[in-house]
């Protein structure tokens, strides 16, 4: 029952903090409700025992991802008036509901499929040591690639700042 | 989730988040006055102000943050590696030290094209 | 829920919140004796409420309500108000979330029931510390990108990108410890080094990673933005960094969160590295089994504390020349007497529990508060560690900040854990 008012208050918190992404108009107050966003999605994890995750959303997404964007929010020192202008915003809105509504047409018929009772939880679901386990055995393969992808990341990032002149 | 759990969470949070309010204290009690000079950025006595604070900052700062990002997504793989590795073994130590080395392939990278260097 | 249930909860989330808070007058009362002692000089030790003077301590009172009455100014060019209110805000919020997952005292067994000693029991420890060390960043970017202030916005750039440089080393120093351990839950890591290691030396963290602690500590140090790497608040070169706009208890509210960050990354260097709350050698087992020799030993112990302490005090705190009606002499006699009465009531408690209650669960929570004492006089020395080191140490430049950073602190913390790992693997 508690878990249900839970569910119900983080997800209106998520719905409210992207609405406030898209809605809001100076970057600042756009990232400060998109970390909203990601803490309630946290939450939401923290709700289906998934602590790993949960943990995971909260320092990779709501705290390094976040502060990458707020850092460069900060040092490019965007002021109201170096926004542009642009008027076709509640053009290009309704052109992304509609792309995206298809995809919400198939999580809600996903959603209705879903078996009406609560499977069983296996011991130690969701817990470090048993994702931990899981990833360095049977995941072993992507863990690795995910290894050369940051890598790529990482000399992409050196590559395309300094094309700009690094020194 | 336990109730146990929910109930310590919920009246820590509130805690932390009533205590700042205290600051509400300085509004009813702190005098107010007006006056050019406290409305203006400080400058360490100057009340004329020399340029304003908008200017952009060294790519450099951006290069670290991405560097933190990708080092953290690193990191966070290490912690379920970590607390797993007596059931591992040997195998997955040398998973390890793969990722450790392409890390280390990044980071000398970084260091031999001078990115963190700051002059 | 029972009661009992619901009256602990409210206890652990009480001593939580508030023991961090408390310990903000007394580290700011250390910092500044300190910093006197460090310099050969007195210190604040005039303040006073009818002649009690506390050691310095009614200094603090005398600054808080000082705060309290100074104005509250939010300059006119501020143009996110919101933020510049909230940015205060989140910096002590966050900096006492931390505190929620750290362990005080073993698990407290009472009938069939266990309580977890946290102020909130979850068992995903430390990965919350550094979720939550991670927003605190919000709070410094915030604060410095709001004031739009020159001095500001430097000192909020060079914090933020200070704290995020020295959050991978000390991600990374962590992650050869929990190889060691085996879990990340904060509990079980104070348990684990209630053992011994070969028999005799205490299973403390600092022993079983002589590296990891050195960097676990030197990018504490930076994260909690103090001394050597205090640069963001670099008076000589931009004021006061990003608090420069602040004033009142806002600025208090700065002063607070950093404070509480100091006390709670001491107590989790305490908690990973120092034991925790174990009193070496004497687990909580052991002390358990021998509540009434322990008990014994405590009251023979106290007033022979008591009367080495009564004897320093009335040593140093006199008028070291003539003065007739001396207040001096009037306070220490003040101290002294309370000093003996505090000293009796502890004794007639005690003498009640091994008269009437000894055995069962007054014996557990004996051991509780014996626990929480130990866990809280080694949180007190690591915090002395940070003052001593603060007027030791003078300030990096910002490029040897970085430099030490990703070119010293992360190769060797690699280092650590691919020695870590390699004896681990070995051994098991």
């Amino acid at each position: 029952m508690l878990a249900t008012y839970l569910f119900f208050g983080l997800a209106l918190l998520a719905v409210l903090g992207a609405l406030g992404l898209i809605l809001f108009k100076h970057p600042m107050n756009g990232a400060m409700s998109f970390v909203v966003t990601l803490i309630s999605l946290a939450g939401l994890y923290a709700l289906l025992s998934a602590k790993l995750i949960f943990a995971i959303q909260l320092i990779v997404y709501a705290g390094a991802i976040m502060s990458l964007i707020l850092f460069i929010i900060m040092f490019l020192n965007i002021q109201e008036r170096d926004l542009p202008i642009d008027s076709n915003r509640w053009f290009y809105l309704a052109g992304g509901i509609i792309v995206v509504a298809p995809i919400a047409g198939l999580m809600i018929k996903i959603a209705k499929s879903l078996p009406e009772e609560h499977p069983e939880l296996i011991d130690g679901f969701g817990d470090v040591k048993t994702v931990g386990h899981l990833l360095f055995t049977e995941w072993l393969l992507p863990f690795e690639i995910v290894s050369i992808l940051l890598l790529v990341a990482l000399v992409g990032a050196v590559v395309l700042a300094g094309k700009r002149g690094v020194n | 989730m336990s109730a146990e759990l929910v109930l310590s969470g919920a009246v820590f949070i509130g805690l932390a988040l009533a205590i700042p309010t205290i600051m509400v204290l300085t509004a009813v009690f702190g005098p107010r006055s007006g006056g050019e000079a406290k409305n203006a950025p400080y400058e360490s006595g100057i009340t004329q102000v020399v340029g304003m604070a908008d200017q952009k900052f060294s790519v450099k700062f951006y290069l670290l943050a991405i560097l933190f990002l990708i080092f953290d997504i690193e990191a966070v793989f290490m912690y379920p590696w970590a607390v797993s590795l007596r059931e591992l073994g040997v195998f997955g130590f040398i998973e390890m030290v793969v990722f450790i080395l392409l890390l280390l392939t990044g980071l000398i990278y970084i260091l031999k094209k001078g990115v963190l260097n700051w002059r | 829920m029972s009661a009992l249930d619901i009256l602990i909860i409210l206890l652990r989330v009480a001593f939580g919140a508030f023991v961090p808070l408390s310990f903000v007058a007394v580290l700011v009362w250390m910092e500044r004796r300190g910093a006197a002692f460090f310099q050969d000089r007195a210190g604040p030790n005039r303040c006073n409420v009818y002649g009690i003077r506390a050691g310095g301590l009614i200094q603090n009172l005398a600054d808080g309500i000082k705060l309290i009455f100074k104005e509250d100014i939010v300059p006119g060019h501020i143009q996110h108000k919101l933020y510049f209110i909230l940015a205060p805000m989140l910096v002590f919020i966050t900096a006492l979330l931390c505190f929620a997952v750290i362990p005080f005292a073993d698990v407290l067994v009472l009938g069939d029931r266990e309580y977890v000693m946290q102020a909130v029991p979850m068992d995903v420890g430390i990965l919350w510390f550094l979720a939550v060390v991670g927003f605190g960043v919000y709070g410094i970017i915030l604060a410095g990108w709001s004031s739009h202030n020159k001095y500001g916005v430097l000192g909020g750039l060079r914090a933020a990108a200070q704290v995020i440089s020295y959050e991978i080393p000390m991600g990374l120093s962590l992650v050869s410890l929990l190889a060691v351990y085996g879990t990340v839950d904060l509990s079980a890591i104070a348990q684990y080094q209630g053992q011994l290691l070969f028999g005799f030396i205490p299973a403390w963290g600092f022993v079983l990673q002589p590296l990891g602690v050195i960097i676990f500590i030197v990018a504490a140090f930076a994260e909690t933005n103090r001394t050597p790497f205090d640069l963001a608040e670099g008076e000589s070169e931009i004021v006061a960094g990003y608090h420069v706009e602040y004033s009142s208890m806002k600025f208090a509210l700065f002063f607070m969160g950093e404070y509480v960050a100091m006390f709670v990354s001491s107590a989790l260097i305490v908690t990973l590295y120092f034991g925790s709350y174990q009193i070496p050698w004497l687990s909580t087992e052991t002390l358990v089994a021998h509540a009434r020799p322990v008990v014994i030993l405590l009251m023979i112990g106290l007033p022979v504390i008591a009367y080495f302490f009564a004897g320093w005090i009335k040593k140093n705190n006199r008028t070291h020349y003539y003065r007739a009606d001396d207040p001096r002499s009037r306070e220490t006699a003040i101290y002294v007497s309370l000093l003996w009465s505090l000293v009796v009531v502890l004794e007639v408690i005690l003498l009640i529990y091994l008269i009437f209650a000894a055995g069962g669960a007054a014996d557990r929570i004996l051991v509780l508060l014996l626990q929480i004492g130990s866990f809280l006089i080694k949180t007190f020395l690591m915090c002395f560690v940070y003052v001593w080191v603060r007027w030791t140490l003078p300030r990096f430049r910002y490029d040897q900040l970085q430099k030490i950073g990703w070119e010293k602190m992360l190769p060797l913390a690699l280092l650590n854990i691919f020695i870590t790992g390699a004896i681990i693997v070995s051994f098991s």
